[in-house]
C-alpha cells in the first residue's frame, strides 16, 4: 500500500468519524501514528473543518420551486440521471485544492490561525444567472432544446429541392411577367399621351384663326384692281410720279 | 363634344405656352438700329449712332456746299426696264436754299432737243428731287426703329473727301438696300448705291466734286412751282382750305409718322376744272408715302375699289374711291403697306 492510498484511507476513516473532535485523542492508534509522519494529512485534517465552517457561514438560498421537477425530470432522463449521479460522485471525492487549505490555515490578516477567516466571495458570473434562470423559467423548452441538439442532422428529400426551384422559378417567372406588364402599361400610356398632345395640336391649329402667309392677299374691306398702265391713273398721280422718275414715266408714254 | 375638345386645346395651350411668334408685336423702346463694324473693317465701332444720325438728318440743310453729282437710274418701268443717266449741279447755302440744276444727259441717247428738254424739266423737279429722290434720314426717331445700320468699316474717298461706308436696310418687309459714304467731316451722304431687295442696281447717285466753300453768287436758288399751302392742323380750318375734312390714316404705333400736311390743287380727274387734295407725307425715317385725300367723289361706283398701278422702279401707287371719297397712296414701300394705309384712313 503505498502512501497515497493510506492518506486516502486514513482521511475517509476520519470523516466518517466527524464532527467528531480531532484533537488527537479520540482517534484511532493508526491513524494517530500517521498523523506523527505525514504533514499532508496533518495539513488535511486541520484544513477541513475549516472548511467546512467557513461553507457553512455561506448566506443560504432557498432552492426554487421548479428545481424539484428539474431534477426530478432530469434523474427520469435515462443519460442524464447516469450523468448526474456521476457528477455527484465526483463532487463527493474531491478533495479541496492545496492553495485552499493553505489560505485557511495561513490567513493573510495575521488573525489567530484557529479563527477561519471569512472567504472571500466571487461573485458568479451573470451568464450563468441568466441560464439557470432560462433553465428554470420553460424546463420543458430547455429540454428539447438541449435533446434536439443531440439529434442526429437528416439531408433533405430530393423532392424537397425539386419543388423548392420549381416554385423559385415559377414566382421570378410570375415577377418577369408583372415587370413586363408594367413596361408595356407606360409604354402605351406614353405613346397615348403623345397622340392626345399631337390631336390637341392639331385641334388648336384647326380651332385658332392662323395669321396670314405673306404670300396669300389680306381680306380687306374694299375691292383691289391691279391696273394694267399707268394711263389708268390719275393726272396727279401721273404727275407725281414723273416728277419721281425724273421723266421716265414720260419717255415711257412717248 | 366641346368639352373634351375644350380639354384638347387647353392642354395644347399649356403645351405650347411661352411660345414666341405674336405678328403684331410691340416694336422695342430701345433703338433696333445696329452699328457694328465686320471682323475684317474699323476698329473704331464705339461711335455714338444717334448724334450721326441727326448730324445726316440736318446736314443737306445745313452745311453750306456745292458741286456735281453723277446720277444712275436703272428702273422697271411698266415691265420695261428703262435707263437714265446724267449730271447735275447742286447747291446748298447751309440755311434751307437750295438749288439743283441737270447740266448734262448721259442716257439715253438723245437728241439735243430732248436732251434740253429734259435739262429744263429737271429743273423743274428739283423740289421732288431734294426733297424725295434720294437717300435721307428724314425722321431719326423713325430711323431707329424702322432701320438697320452696319458700318462695313470701310473707309472710301468720293469726291476727294474721305467717307465712312454703311449698308442702311429696312427690319420691316421686303424693301431696298442703301449703301452710303458719309463725309466725315459733314456728314454730307456722299455716294448712294441703291439696290432692290433681290439685289439689283436701282440707282447710283455719287458727288463727283464738292466743295465746301463755295461762291454762291450765281445760283438760282428753287422757288416752289406747286401751289401747295400748309395745311391747317385746326380741322374746322383745315376743312374750311380743302372744302372737306381731310382723313389721315392711324399712324399711331405704326411704320410711319406725319412729316408735313399740305393742300395741293390738282386736276380733276373725272372732268374738268380742278380739285383740292389733302397732302399727308409720311416717312418711315427713310422712305416717303403719300397720303393724298381728294375729297368727296363726284361719279363714286357702287363698290369701295382701289386700284393698283404697275410699279415705276422703286414706286408704287394705290388710288380708288372709298366710302365715295378720292383716295391715293404712293410711295418706295411695298403696295401692301400702302393698301394698309388706305385701309386704316377709313
Amino acid at each position: 500500500m503505498n502512501s497515497n492510498s493510506l492518506c486516502d484511507r486514513l482521511r475517509s476513516a476520519w470523516l466518517d468519524a466527524a464532527p467528531a473532535p480531532t484533537d488527537g485523542a479520540g482517534l484511532a492508534e493508526e491513524l494517530r501514528a500517521h498523523l506523527a509522519g505525514c504533514a499532508a494529512c496533518q495539513r488535511a485534517l486541520r484544513a477541513w473543518p475549516l472548511a467546512a465552517r467557513a461553507l457553512g457561514e455561506l448566506p443560504r438560498h432557498s432552492a426554487p420551486r421548479e428545481l424539484d421537477s428539474a431534477v426530478v425530470a432530469a434523474i427520469q432522463a435515462g443519460a442524464r440521471t447516469d450523468r448526474a449521479v456521476r457528477a455527484l460522485e465526483r463532487l463527493a471525492r474531491l478533495t479541496p485544492p492545496e492553495q485552499l487549505a493553505e489560505a485557511l490555515e495561513n490567513p493573510a490578516s495575521g488573525e489567530a490561525r484557529d479563527e477561519a477567516a471569512p472567504m472571500s466571495r466571487a461573485s458568479a458570473p451573470r451568464v450563468l444567472d441568466r441560464l439557470v434562470s432560462e433553465e428554470l423559467s420553460d424546463p420543458a423548452k430547455a429540454r428539447v432544446r438541449r435533446h434536439v441538439g443531440g439529434l442526429r442532422r437528416l439531408s433533405a428529400p430530393a423532392q424537397l429541392t425539386t419543388l423548392v426551384e420549381q416554385r423559385t422559378r415559377n414566382e421570378r417567372a410570375r415577377s418577369a411577367a408583372a415587370a413586363a406588364l408594367r413596361v408595356e402599361v407606360r409604354r402605351r400610356l406614353r405613346m397615348a399621351l403623345g397622340a392626345a398632345a399631337a390631336f390637341a395640336l392639331v385641334a388648336i391649329a384647326l380651332l385658332v384663326e392662323r395669321p396670314e402667309r405673306p404670300n396669300e392677299p389680306k381680306q380687306r374691306p374694299f375691292r383691289v384692281e391691279r391696273a394694267s398702265s399707268l394711263a389708268s391713273l390719275s393726272p396727279m398721280t401721273r404727275g407725281m410720279l414723273d416728277n419721281l422718275s425724273s421723266g421716265l414715266t414720260q419717255a415711257q408714254r412717248d | 363634344m366641346l368639352r373634351p375638345l375644350s380639354f384638347l386645346a387647353a392642354l395644347g395651350l399649356a403645351l405650347v405656352a411661352g411660345c414666341s411668334g405674336a405678328v403684331d408685336a410691340e416694336p422695342e423702346a430701345a433703338p433696333r438700329a445696329i452699328l457694328n463694324a465686320p471682323p475684317g473693317g474699323s476698329a473704331n465701332v464705339s461711335r455714338n449712332l444717334l448724334p450721326l444720325l441727326r448730324r445726316m438728318s440736318l446736314a443737306p440743310a445745313t452745311v453750306a456746299h456745292s458741286g456735281v453729282r453723277r446720277v444712275e437710274q436703272y428702273w422697271t418701268v411698266d415691265d420695261q426696264p428703262r435707263e437714265l443717266r446724267y449730271r447735275e449741279q447742286v447747291a446748298s447755302d447751309g440755311a434751307g436754299r437750295f438749288a439743283i440744276d441737270a447740266t448734262e444727259l448721259i442716257a439715253p441717247v438723245a437728241s439735243p432737243q430732248q436732251a434740253a428738254l429734259f435739262l429744263v424739266l429737271q429743273k423743274a423737279r428739283e423740289g421732288f428731287v431734294q426733297r424725295y429722290r434720294d437717300f435721307a434720314v428724314r425722321d431719326v426717331d423713325g430711323f431707329v426703329r424702322n432701320y438697320s445700320i452696319i458700318d462695313t468699316g470701310a473707309l472710301v474717298t468720293v469726291a476727294g473727301r474721305p467717307c465712312n461706308e454703311y449698308i442702311v436696310q429696312r427690319i420691316v418687309g421686303e424693301s431696298v438696300r442703301y449703301q452710303i459714304a458719309v463725309d466725315t467731316q459733314t456728314a454730307l451722304v456722299l455716294r448712294t448705291r441703291q439696290e432692290s431687295s433681290s439685289g439689283a442696281l436701282l440707282s447710283l447717285v455719287e458727288f463727283e466734286s464738292l466743295d465746301l466753300a463755295p461762291n454762291h453768287s450765281n445760283v438760282v436758288w428753287h422757288q416752289p412751282l406747286t401751289d401747295e399751302r400748309k395745311l391747317p392742323t385746326d380741322p374746322a380750318l383745315a376743312r374750311a382750305q380743302l372744302g372737306f375734312q381731310p382723313r389721315l390714316p392711324r399712324t399711331d404705333g405704326g411704320l410711319f409718322l406725319l412729316q408735313s400736311a399740305t393742300s395741293v390743287e390738282a386736276p380733276d380727274p373725272r372732268g374738268t376744272g380742278t380739285l383740292m387734295w389733302a397732302k399727308h407725307t409720311l416717312t418711315d425715317g427713310v422712305e416717303v408715302v403719300f397720303f393724298l385725300h381728294g375729297g368727296p367723289d363726284t361719279a363714286p361706283g357702287r363698290d369701295d375699289i382701289v386700284r393698283v398701278a404697275p410699279s415705276v422702279g422703286p414706286w408704287n401707287t394705290a388710288e380708288g374711291s372709298l366710302h365715295g371719297e378720292l383716295y391715293t397712296a404712293m410711295g418706295r414701300v411695298e403696295v401692301e403697306e400702302l393698301l394698309d394705309l388706305l385701309e386704316a384712313a377709313l
